[in-house]
């Protein structure tokens, strides 16, 4: 167990210039920031720990950890939603697991998915970030289809749909968006749902689509989840669980 | 002469209409309060009335009654919500099935700097890339972002005019093009979204150009060798500008930031 620290400037610079130097790595050798002036301790008492060298088997499991481990301190999510410094910290603790590993060489990811960015056109591609923010928002249940991936894993049905700040800000949306596209019986996303296509019918592209129309008419984040199913042209049917 | 229709039937209802102010305590916000006048809009009084608050993943919403009694409700408590010194208010009136009757969105509290500008400025992390546009606000609109690595950039991108000359014209054609090409704008004298009206706007009002923005969509007769030549236009212009002494008026007018 390691006590949990925030990157300051130095640390994100650090961690960057590590990130740009690979190339085509078969060995990760990470520099040792977690030590001034790189990083602080997260409290100055020192007393959050997490588990360095936990293996999560996806990147639901990665949120419930952390939501987990900062509930169980008492530390409220508007503490630490926007701290680029932390998410950073917790990129580089399990970089390993945040790189594929093919035919022996790392698989390195563009810089926003490990260092947290104030721009939410970056924020929310960061790795450890948006689990975070996902399931201490909505819960586990809910964000089973943005999340059910491989740690290093962003589908293209998460970046369409979290990208947006009015989809995944509100429960409501995010609740129809589990009922149309999560398979409960094969615990994955339904077969079509992120077809790329934009004329595929009733896709999560599609849905966005609909959504920034709806919206400007109805007051979703009110109505209940089935109300706004109804509304939902008939491309979406066969995603309704309708028999 | 187009015609114009507005088809969700949705009543704007207007900034100056709304007072929200914060309340802090130890300089954090607490809670707000909000002063909502929609007298003049002539909406059914059971009509019920909303508050949200949002900023990216966060979005509270308080219901203030109903149009014919608006009132607070007893706690509108906002010391649990992320990003606090950025939230914005949005004021909702629906009917009881939850159709929106009329709204107002990204209303900032009084006491808050309010700005007008169509281009904040931001600095951020950019790797190794010295500025970037950042869309990712769909209502807002684009955000000029400045590698925070490089000391005094904010400044000095406002206030050089060798970087503006280099830079903002490619802004200027990247956040046009995105307009056109890529939000599929159709009718450009009144356009759905308020930045891209704002933009143009700003192509009209401050850059004079004169030409219309014509797209023509509906009539399959889009030309888009038309559309790039009239952002040709937009950029031409400023660039000229720059030569002149009004470039730092058209920045200021851009970014809300005052480059003297």
């Amino acid at each position: 167990m390691i006590p949990v620290r925030v990157f300051t400037e130095y640390g994100i610079e650090k961690f960057s210039q590590y990130i740009n130097s690979l190339d085509n790595p078969t060995e990760l050798v990470l520099p040792d920031l977690n030590q001034e002036p790189y990083s602080v301790f997260f409290r100055p008492r020192d007393d959050i720990e997490i588990d360095e060298n936990k293996k999560f088997t996806n990147r639901l499991d990665m949120g419930k950890y952390i939501t987990k481990v900062f509930n169980g301190a008492g530390i409220e999510r508007s503490e630490i939603i926007d701290n680029s410094g932390l998410w950073s910290w917790f990129a580089y603790m399990w970089f390993k697991q945040l790189c594929k590993k093919d035919k022996g060489v790392y698989q390195i990811y563009e810089i926003p998915r490990y260092i947290c960015s104030s721009s939410w056109g970056r924020y929310y591609r960061h790795f450890i970030a948006l689990p975070y923010f996902l399931v201490s928002l909505h819960g586990e249940e809910f964000t089973r289809i943005f999340l059910n991936m491989l740690p290093y894993e962003h589908t293209d049905l998460t970046e369409q749909l979290v990208s947006s700040q009015n989809i995944i800000s509100s429960p409501t949306i995010v609740k129809v968006i589990h009922i149309l596209y999560w398979d409960n019986r094969l615990s994955k996303a339904k077969k079509g749902a992120s077809l790329k296509n934009k004329t595929d019918p009733g896709t999560a592209r599609r849905f966005r689509i609909f959504y920034n129309q709806l919206r400007l008419t109805y007051d979703l984040n009110r109505m209940k989840e089935n109300d706004i199913l109804e509304l939902l042209p008939h491309e979406f049917d066969k995603f309704k669980n309708i028999k | 002469m187009k015609r114009k229709f507005n088809y969700t039937g949705r009543k704007k209802i207007p900034l100056e209409n709304i007072k929200i102010i914060l309340q802090r305590k130890n300089d954090l916000v607490e809670s707000f309060s909000a002063e909502i006048n929609v007298k003049d809009l002539e909406l059914p009084e059971d009509a019920i009335v909303f508050i949200e608050t949002y900023f990216r993943t966060e979005l509270l919403a308080f219901n203030f009654g109903t149009v014919k009694k608006i009132e607070a409700p007893d706690k509108t408590d906002l010391s649990h919500m992320g990003f606090s010194e950025h939230m914005r208010f949005r004021v909702i009136i629906t009917d009881s099935k939850g159709l929106i009757l009329a709204m107002a969105d990204k209303v900032k509290p009084v006491n808050e700097k309010n700005s007008n500008c169509i281009l904040p400025i931001k600095s951020t992390d950019l790797g190794n890339q010295i500025w970037e546009l950042d869309f990712s606000d769909e209502m807002d609109g684009p955000v000029l972002m400045l590698n925070k690595k490089i000391n005094g950039i904010q400044n000095f991108a406002i206030s050089n005019n060798q970087f503006v000359i280099s830079v903002f014209p490619a802004i200027l054609r990247e956040i046009f093009m995105k307009i056109v090409f890529i939000d599929n704008i159709d009718d450009p004298e009144e356009p759905q979204t308020e930045w891209h009206k704002k933009w143009i706007d700003f192509s009209k009002n401050t850059l004079k150009i004169e030409s219309q923005l014509e797209l023509n969509r509906d009539d399959n007769d889009f030309e888009s060798e038309k559309v790039t030549d009239w952002i040709d236009n937009v950029v031409e212009k400023f660039t000229d500008s720059i030569t002149s002494k009004n470039w730092r008026s058209f920045i200021k007018e851009m970014t809300g930031e005052d480059s003297t």
